[in-house]
């Protein structure tokens, strides 16, 4: 497994949620979670279809308001200032926000100056995140003519054209084959280097080979918020059967 | 951030093929109700020369040809408001306007004005109709002037009114016939009450008229910037809304 965090975190979060919750009609879609985000770690999201992962996620970014709780990103509320605290973060939702009608190139224009790239640095941050995401080859090509891989990479690239401190990536690795997977999971690797990066994913090999810290999310709660390192060593078992463990316990 | 927005949806709207079609079918309706005219009127003139007061060239043809501009906007506002957030829901694409870091006000502004400036189009195309007359005899240029401020302050609204719809239905299709229905129905409210005194009142075409015979009325100025103002934000507020439930 990658060593990608030191094992010391600074003690101020990239990002910090306490106590959201969120409620669908009656029931609550996400109740009471909390989500701290160091700098360097990378967090994976593990959850089953319908555990609240995109509600989680929607409410970290400001795409939705919760009923409760507070949302921190570094040091910006993003209840109280959202244009500020959105300016550290970086976001690829569940179905990849592209416009087929665009090129590769004129889409991440459109994006970096949406995020506020200056018009001085635009071409550099151009250049640099379609040679980060393997675009470097599609700059004029329309995205609604690129495979669902590379389209997924534009996805991507929206994400992190402006260099954020958080990145937010909502199950990246939906669609994709294994090599396209790996190149995936790899791009996570280097984006950590500079950023802090939460993703979403119910594939546990994704998690295990990208992370360095794991939560999962089981029916709208936090139920496991732990270091990968030494996991199986505490646990006496592998992730996988501990996620097993806690997702059937409560369907039986 | 406006400015953001505003060229990327201009770049958008007239990358579209569809745009060019209906700006196209418009532009030329519009040239063909107006040559249409021409005739009729120069047919008439001997007779029409006869009267102590006989209506200018303006009046008799500039002021209906820009009465039919005005039908015009009413039908090209809804179809091209369906694009800028009804298709931005179905695709899912607001999401990446939703996470920047910019108000909801300026995506709302960017993506009006865009769609103000297209209607500007067909405005601007009547007004060179218009100005070619002037070859053939003097004009009326306070009356032109008159009537371009008032297909001002109209498109203003149509945009504002069809945004606002567009913000409401993630099917474009549906919002364009929701927004174009209610337009027309708006118009036609005239015509159902007879003699009510203040129906007419909400019936945008009603509020045009003083504007269409020269008559720059500051009563429906202010219907004009108040209808717009109020649909911008219900747009705003439906927008935030939908992150609320």
């Amino acid at each position: 497994m990658p060593d990608i965090v030191s094992s010391e975190s600074p003690s101020t979060p990239r990002l910090a949620a306490r106590g959201l919750t969120k409620n669908y009609a009656r029931h609550a879609a996400v109740n009471g979670v909390d989500v701290q985000l160091h700098q360097g770690e990378v967090l994976g999201l593990l959850g089953v279809n319908g555990a609240g992962k995109s509600t989680t996620l929607n409410l970290l970014t400001g795409n939705l308001i919760p009923h409760s709780g507070t949302v921190n990103i570094c040091g910006a509320d993003l209840l109280r200032d959202p244009v500020k605290a959105k300016k550290h973060l970086g976001y690829l939702p569940e179905v990849a926000p592209l416009y087929p009608d665009m090129t590769v190139d004129d889409y991440l224009r459109f994006a970096a100056r949406l995020h506020g790239v200056a018009k001085n640095n635009l071409l550099a941050a151009l250049e640099s995140t379609k040679a980060r995401c393997g675009l470097a080859d599609k700059s004029t090509t329309q995205i609604g003519k690129l495979s669902k891989g590379y389209q997924q990479r534009v996805g991507i690239a929206q994400a992190v054209i402006h260099n954020p401190q958080v990145i937010i990536l909502d199950e990246p690795g939906v669609g994709l084959d294994p090599a396209q997977s790996n190149q995936m999971r790899e791009l996570i690797r280097q984006l950590a280097q500079n950023s802090s990066v939460i993703f979403s994913s119910h594939i546990l090999s994704d998690i295990e080979t990208t992370c360095s810290r794991v939560a999962i999310l089981h029916q709208g709660k936090i139920v496991l918020d732990e270091k990968l390192a030494g996991f199986a060593t505490r646990h006496g078992t592998s992730l996988e059967k501990v996620f097993l463990r806690i997702t059937q316990e409560t369907a039986a | 951030m406006t400015r953001v927005i505003l060229h990327k949806e201009l770049a958008q709207m007239l990358r579209a093929p569809a745009t060019w079609l209906v700006l196209g079918i418009l532009f030329v309706l519009l040239a063909w109700q107006f040559i249409g005219r021409i005739d009729p009127w120069l047919a008439l003139q001997p007779e029409l020369a006869k009267l102590p007061a006989a209506p200018g060239l303006t009046e008799s043809l500039i002021a209906p040809a820009f009465n039919a501009t005005a039908w015009a906007l009413l039908l090209l506002g809804p179809l091209l408001a369906m694009r800028l957030l009804s298709e931005e829901k179905h695709q899912r694409t607001l999401t990446l306007l939703t996470s920047a870091p910019i108000s909801l006000r300026h995506i709302v502004l960017g993506k009006f004005f865009a769609l103000l400036v297209l209607l500007c189009a067909i405005i601007f195309f009547s007004a060179m109709l218009a100005a070619s007359l002037h070859l053939g005899g003097a004009l009326d240029w306070g009356l032109i002037a008159s009537n371009l401020l008032g297909l001002l302050l109209l498109a203003a609204f149509i945009a504002a009114f069809s945004l606002f719809v567009s913000a409401l239905s993630p099917h474009p299709l549906m919002a364009a016939m929701a927004a174009l229905l209610l337009l027309f129905l708006l118009t036609q409210l005239p015509g159902f009450t007879g003699d009510s005194k203040w129906l007419p009142l909400v019936s945008p075409l009603y509020q045009f008229e003083p504007f269409n015979l020269g008559v720059i009325d500051a009563s429906a100025c202010v219907y004009f910037a108040l209808l717009t103002w109020a649909f911008l934000w219900l747009t705003m507020t439906a927008l935030d809304r939908a992150k609320r439930y």
